[in-house]
């Protein structure tokens, strides 16, 4: 197959033919179980840790909570923090992602959408996995409606594609001002305090409650929480603004992937 | 490392399988000075206005001083690296031979990581018996083929990568100053496995500073100086031209 390279690009002429449609699923697969053994590494019970972070962390704050004598219902803390990890992972995972274009193959270079295709599957078994466990007590446990479950398990899947997005628009500019990483952590710490992921909304007012209603985080939560017969307070939030920022979320992603082809390009000569 | 007598010369020419024009490649590297403390992206230039065609069935020695943009010129025909201005275009399977790591996951064994990768480069599922095996007597590591990687000495993890490497049929080979493992024995066994390599792949470009290997099995030369080409033509002709150029410094 012939192939073109100039500054604007690295592409390949023609349709691809089966064995290298073949080839490139078989490369997905490797790529994809090559992040997944990365995760997992030496560790007794490997990926099952994904699926214990986000129970093993809300016990930890429900623990402070029951200190604090803070009364805050245990599927509000569970939803909240398993929402904003995903968040988090995503976004850090989408903001990273520029560092490694090769897909772990050394000798020949892959083709874009094999990295596209195994990045995707990659942030869907994520998702799923982060948020598994917890759907699983909620129901088992705290009797949650199945309509609340399966809302959860697909907020979880959103929430996570539309941060990878979010942090993937935002990995050039953290290529070239690495310090933009450090501020991100920051602003991170900051929400999961100030925002909706420990609480509900309707426990904060004024100016809390206001700036939150500017955080598309709280739209999320709020939404779960709300199929799942919790406290909240979506009925009440302004619907067009959630719509805004869908519209945003949703474009960010997809530019986030349509430009990989490009940064992956680029990047190639920055040290 | 001296190879055994290659049939490259044999070879005929077919087509135009590298074609490079007015190719310049620059780095772009962060530096902090005292003048600005905050850094700035400052550009480097690795490769200026190269020309080459290479045809179907050469085997071109890349010769030149350490950074004088061999590697650069290789990661880039191999796809992997950026060019600032110019066209390269390539006909065929391209596979580059820099050190002996196709990707290996250390927590997988040595059997497990051929198997994977295998997959991953194309490797048929008919093929794959043979192909293991071929690896497997290569690397003549015993039983430790079926360990751990993350159990292996640098010596045996080259082995295994070089043994999978050359175990690949590219329409395209590159090499890029392999061989920097293994004890005697094994660079003996290496060099007869990487000539069967070469006779199999189509076109070779091999950078290296080993002047008997490029006088062995190299039908031509370029040699590289700061970013440029300087000579292009037989072997022995750019052999001689860069043995004075070192020679003259």
């Amino acid at each position: 197959m012939e192939r073109v390279i100039t500054s604007e690009f690295c592409k390949e002429v023609g349709e691809l033919s089966p064995e290298a449609l073949k080839l490139d699923r078989n490369r997905m697969k490797f790529i994809l179980k090559k992040k997944f053994r990365n995760l997992s590494g030496r560790k007794r019970l490997g990926l099952v840790w994904m699926v214990l972070d986000p129970i093993v962390v809300s016990l930890v704050y429900l623990f402070v909570f029951s200190v604090l004598s803070a009364r805050t219902s245990i599927v509000t803390i569970f939803v909240g923090i398993t929402l904003f990890r995903l968040t988090q992972n995503s976004l850090k995972i989408g903001m990273n992602s520029i560092k490694d274009f090769t897909g772990g193959l050394k000798a020949e270079r892959v083709r874009t959408r094999v990295l596209i295709g195994s990045m995707i599957r990659y942030r869907s078994i994520d998702n799923f996995l982060q948020s598994f466990g917890v759907a699983l007590i909620l129901l088992i446990v705290f009797d949650a409606p199945l309509i609340g479950i399966i809302s959860f398990l697909i907020i979880s899947q959103l929430i996570g594609f539309l941060s990878e997005g979010v942090g993937m628009n935002l990995a050039p500019l953290a290529k070239k001002v690495p310090d933009l990483i450090n501020v991100v952590n920051y602003i991170l710490m900051t929400l999961f305090f100030a925002s909706p992921a420990l609480y509900p909304l309707s426990a904060t007012e004024g100016i809390h409650y206001k700036l939150n209603e500017l955080h598309p985080f709280t739209y999320f939560v709020e939404t779960a929480r709300y199929f799942l017969n919790e406290e909240s307070e979506i009925l009440n939030l302004d619907y067009r603004l959630f719509g805004f920022f869908i519209f945003i979320l949703v474009a960010s992603i997809i530019r986030g992937y349509s430009i990989i082809d490009k940064l992956r390009w680029r990047m190639t000569t920055w040290s | 490392m001296v190879l055994e007598n290659s049939e490259a010369d044999e070879k005929i020419t077919k087509s135009t399988v590298i074609e490079i024009s007015d190719f310049c490649v620059d780095y772009h590297m962060f530096k902090r000075s005292r003048k600005k403390p905050l850094g700035e992206f400052e550009e480097y230039n690795a490769l200026k206005k190269i020309d080459i065609n290479i045809s179907d069935g050469e085997i071109v020695a890349l010769l030149g001083r350490n950074g004088a943009g061999k590697s650069t010129l290789l990661r880039c025909i191999a796809g992997l690296l950026r060019p600032s201005k110019g066209k390269l275009v390539t006909n065929g399977r391209v596979i580059l031979l820099a050190g002996a790591d196709p990707g290996f996951i250390a927590q997988l064994s040595g059997r497990q990581n051929v198997i994977e990768l295998a997959l991953a480069y194309g490797i048929s599922e008919n093929e794959l018996p043979d192909f293991i095996e071929s690896i497997e007597k290569f690397a003549d590591i015993g039983e430790a083929f079926d360990r751990k990687l993350s159990g292996y000495s640098t010596g045996m993890r080259g082995k295994v990568g070089f043994g999978f490497i050359t175990a690949l049929k590219p329409d395209i080979l590159l090499m890029d100053e392999t061989l920097g493992v293994g004890d005697r024995e094994f660079r003996k066994k290496a060099s007869k496995r990487l000539n069967e390599f070469i006779k199999r792949s189509g076109t070779v470009i091999i950078s290296t500073h080993s002047l008997g290997l490029a006088r062995d099995i190299c039908t031509r030369g370029i040699v590289l100086d700061k970013g440029g080409i300087v000579i292009d033509s037989n072997a022995e002709e750019a052999i001689s031209y860069y043995i004075n150029m070192t020679e003259k410094s």
